[in-house]
């Protein structure tokens, strides 16, 4: 392998170059903010630099201040005199000349190239085995369909709770058992075991999920204000006539990322809207949730569910509403769809209930 | 299998054995009942082939129209089943591997022929008509789990037929019909791998254990009636597919006869995804110290992610290139993200700049029809790991280096290409260096500035795309990597 080298180097900016670092920053404060797997201000953050380094590599040969790094030092990228940083990364009798040079306006941009000539130099890794091929799975007790999903998913949550290792894999779980699945383990006795979520690409959620940390009701909660929902919106929209809204853009939530960082987003959304639906765990309020099938928003939603019932455990229930096959709803003309919500609302039931199964509660005791 | 005594013995197998009537029409035999074939008549259609072939050849059974199945019967590869085409072909695919003797041969083809029929209905008339009536018909993308049909064609030739789809139950992919055929135009098993790639492609995208079962059941609906299937029409690993194992040295269905298990999955992805040698030590070494996932590797190049020669080269110079697979570095992790950078957008170049000298394809120049297929150079590369540069050999001479900004044609057999989007010092050293033996050429990136006292016997080329250019299809490879597991 060709041999990577670290520099820093010490650039006086000329206009130009003190537009395009502003222009980084804030292509970098827009990228810090931007939602999970959005990568529009990323990638714009990530050409801004190239072009910096560019420049910079172009500028080495007139001149400018510069000093070797070990390979392995992890430099930040691009030091202003507006913001002070920590030069201890540099080496000790260069940090005051850096330093100075800073004080006077300059600019200290690290440079990594990988292709120089020679050996890699970085540092010698200890030799990692690839994982071993999977086992097969088969069920223990016969089961087929969704018996062996179901038996699979609760083999895997099981042997992670006994301490077997391994983690929550909710990739390819059907809607229903993923819910009345994680509802179990959620209410089940023990100690509280938090288990990471990692997604069959590889991808894994930020947030574990809290198994055995809740004591769970029968029932939902009474008194409380009722909310229907939809998961995603647009996903369903013959719907529309007897929800009373959608808990989650289906614009913001169905775009090609890493599987964990869809759960991630879904959390951080949800946790948020059902902070303001409960009006911070002041108002009780009983949502039921027609769900789709969609494994990383599920997770997602009911991580932010347990965690919203561990802070405020009455302030809120939620029943989830499965589909049961056919036709979700027939498609109507506007009146149809006005009357349809009339009689809904008279019956406080949607249209066709009968092609949705209520599933278990998820309310604290 | 190396003395004749034994082809004699597996030959007198074959003939002595009953046979459905579908394999004795096409086998050739001493003694051929009714409607079948003599020996005589095999040897004779060896002598009227395009090109003599070699006296050890004994037919064995008719392939298609323009090939028959043929044993060798003496020599190193005694008693293996060859393909021996009676029209011209390149001498690379004349006298392909068919199978390793006579005796498995001829039992796959009657396995495979005797289930033919129930697959191809299966496809053509069931599996197929209700996937257009389901998905194609709504242009509607098919989820993993939806019985998918796929269809393998050369030319308007259809050589391949299966339907798939992941079975939540096992954590595995369900295979209801797979089955394949050899025509003139295409070489031995070709097909065979083909529609193995898909399958194993298909495996690795759709997560689960890589396990592939041919026994899983499933219910369609086809016209508004329930058709149930238990499991592909043999039950089993399709023999076909097995044959062609076989013959690159992978026994499927070893561990349970009705399945690729995840490990033997492993074993035929490696040896079906096609790498030139030093790519193959490169990634065999790397799956080895490095941690990287096999199937990763494979399915990198065969969706393709990154190219042969791309990461041949990510492979050689980079020891980041674990990260790179997995889609790289975090944006914030800059100084990390730098170096994968500079490597993949130089990979991208050496991407286009091979695929540039490597195509022959001179669009309507003879005004006749264009076959598109096929149609390269065989340039080859090598890459110098230590220098970061890559040797191409095999370029015409008479056509001038593409990218340059006056005319070059090669006037080596080695032309060293350095491929950068920032120049150092170390690099125009060793291009002056590689100068002194073969042209040296570097390649930059469109409006890259270059550096004063480049040498003059060092030729720079500009890569049509410009460094925002190249960086837009490293971030679409880095994503496709990265969410490749759907």
């Amino acid at each position: 392998m060709s041999r990577e080298e670290l520099v820093a180097v010490a650039l006086t900016p000329d206009e130009d170059l003190k537009l395009l670092i502003s222009d980084i920053e804030s292509a970098r404060a827009r990228a810090a903010k931007a939602l999970a797997g959005d990568r529009v201000d990323v990638v714009r953050f990530e050409a801004l630099s190239s072009q910096l380094e560019q420049l910079s590599f172009a500028r080495r040969s007139h001149g400018a201040l510069e000093v070797k790094l070990p390979v392995s030092a992890n430099p930040p990228p691009l030091i202003t005199a507006q913001e002070p940083a920590d030069l201890a990364f540099l080496p000790a009798a260069w940090r005051e000349r850096f330093a100075d040079a800073l004080e006077a306006g300059a600019v200290l941009v690290t440079l990594r190239s990988p292709l120089n000539h020679g050996t890699t130099n970085a540092q010698p890794r200890k030799a990692v085995e690839p994982p071993s091929p999977a086992d097969p799975w088969k069920s223990k007790t016969g089961a087929r369909g969704a018996g062996a999903v179901q038996e699979r998913f609760d083999a895997q949550i099981k042997s992670a709770l006994d301490g077997r290792g391994g983690s929550l894999s909710p990739s390819d779980i059907q809607n229903a058992i993923l819910t009345e699945t994680l509802r179990t383990y959620v209410g089940a006795h023990g100690k509280r075991v938090n288990l990471p979520v990692e997604y069959r690409d590889g991808s894994r959620s930020r947030h574990p999920f809290p198994l055995r940390s809740l004591t769970l009701a029968d029932a939902p909660l009474k008194d409380a204000e009722e909310l229907r929902f939809a998961f995603l919106s647009i996903r369903h929209t013959e719907m529309d006539a007897v929800i009373d809204g959608a808990f989650l853009r289906n614009a913001e939530i169905s775009q090609p990322r890493p599987a964990a960082d869809t759960d991630d987003l879904v959390f951080e959304i949800s946790r948020e809207q059902l902070r303001a639906l409960t009006d911070d765990g002041a108002t009780p309020v009983h949502l039921q949730i027609y769900q789709t099938g969609l494994d990383t928003a599920i997770v997602g939603f009911y991580r932010a569910v347990v965690c919203h019932l561990l802070e405020h455990p009455h302030s809120l229930s939620v029943t989830p509403m499965f589909f049961q096959g056919g036709k979700h709803h027939q498609s109507k003309s506007g009146d149809e769809r006005r009357n349809g919500r009339d009689r809904a609302a008279e019956s406080k039931q949607p249209a066709k209930s009968a092609e949705y199964r209520e599933g278990a509660v998820w309310a604290a005791k | 299998m190396s003395e004749p005594a034994d082809v004699s013995f597996l030959l007198g197998a074959v003939y002595a054995a009953e046979w459905s009537n579908d394999v004795r029409e096409l086998l050739f035999s001493p003694a051929p009942g009714e409607g079948g074939l003599s020996l005589a008549e095999g040897f004779d259609l060896l002598d009227v082939g395009s090109s003599p072939p070699p006296k050890e050849l004994i037919p064995l059974c008719v392939i298609d129209e323009a090939s028959i199945a043929v044993v060798v019967s003496e020599g190193p590869a005694a008693g293996t089943v060859r393909r021996w085409f009676l029209d011209p072909v390149p001498p690379e695919h004349q006298c392909g591997l068919l199978d390793l003797h006579p005796v498995l041969y001829v039992s796959s083809l009657e396995r495979e022929l005797s289930a033919r029929g129930a697959g191809l209905s299966r496809i053509l008339d069931e599996i197929g008509p209700a996937y257009a009536d389901s998905h194609l018909k709504h242009e509607k993308r098919p989820r993993t789990f939806v019985l998918r049909p796929i269809r393998v064609a050369c030319q308007n030739v259809i050589v391949g037929l299966a339907a798939i789809a992941q079975e939540a139950s096992i954590d595995g992919l369900a295979v209801l019909a797979w089955q394949t055929c050899e025509v003139p135009h295409v070489a031995t098993h070709e097909a065979n791998r083909a529609l193995a790639v898909i399958t194993l492609c298909d495996a690795f995208q759709n997560g689960g254990t890589m396990e592939v079962r041919f026994d899983h059941p499933a219910t369609l609906n086809v016209d508004g009636k329930k058709v149930r299937y238990s499991g592909h029409p043999e039950g089993a690993v399709p023999a076909s597919l097995r044959r062609f194992a076989r013959t690159v040295g992978v026994q499927l269905g070893a561990e349970d006869p009705a399945s690729i298990s995840p490990r033997e999955a492993r074993e035929l992805f490696r040896v079906i995804t096609p790498m030139p040698d030093e790519l193959r030590a490169r990634v065999d070494t790397a799956i080895a110290t490095a941690g990287i996932k096999p199937e990763r590797v494979y399915y990198t190049l065969l969706k393709p992610i990154w190219r042969a020669i791309e990461l041949d080269w990510l492979l050689a110079i980079s020891s980041r290139a674990a990260s790179i697979l997995e889609g790289g570095a975090d944006w914030t992790q800059r100084s990390a993200r730098q170096s994968e950078a500079e490597a993949c957008r130089t990979a991208v170049m050496a991407g286009m700049f091979f695929r540039r000298i490597n195509a022959t394809d001179a669009a309507a120049a003879d005004g006749s029809t264009r076959v598109v297929e096929d149609r390269t150079r065989g340039i080859q590369w090598s890459i110098e790991p230590e220098s970061a540069t890559i040797a191409f050999r095999g370029l015409d001479n008479t056509s001038p280096v593409p990218w340059a900004r006056e005319t070059v044609v090669p006037t080596t057999e080695r032309v060293v290409v350095a491929f950068r989007s920032f120049v150092d010092s170390g690099t125009t050293e060793a291009l002056q260096q590689a100068a002194s033996e073969h042209l040296a050429i570097l390649a930059v990136p469109r409006g890259t500035s270059l550096p004063d006292g480049l040498p003059d016997d060092v030729i720079v080329i500009f890569c049509p795309d410009r460094l925002a250019d190249l960086d837009k299809a490293v971030e679409a490879n880095l994503t496709s990597a990265r969410i490749s597991r759907a």
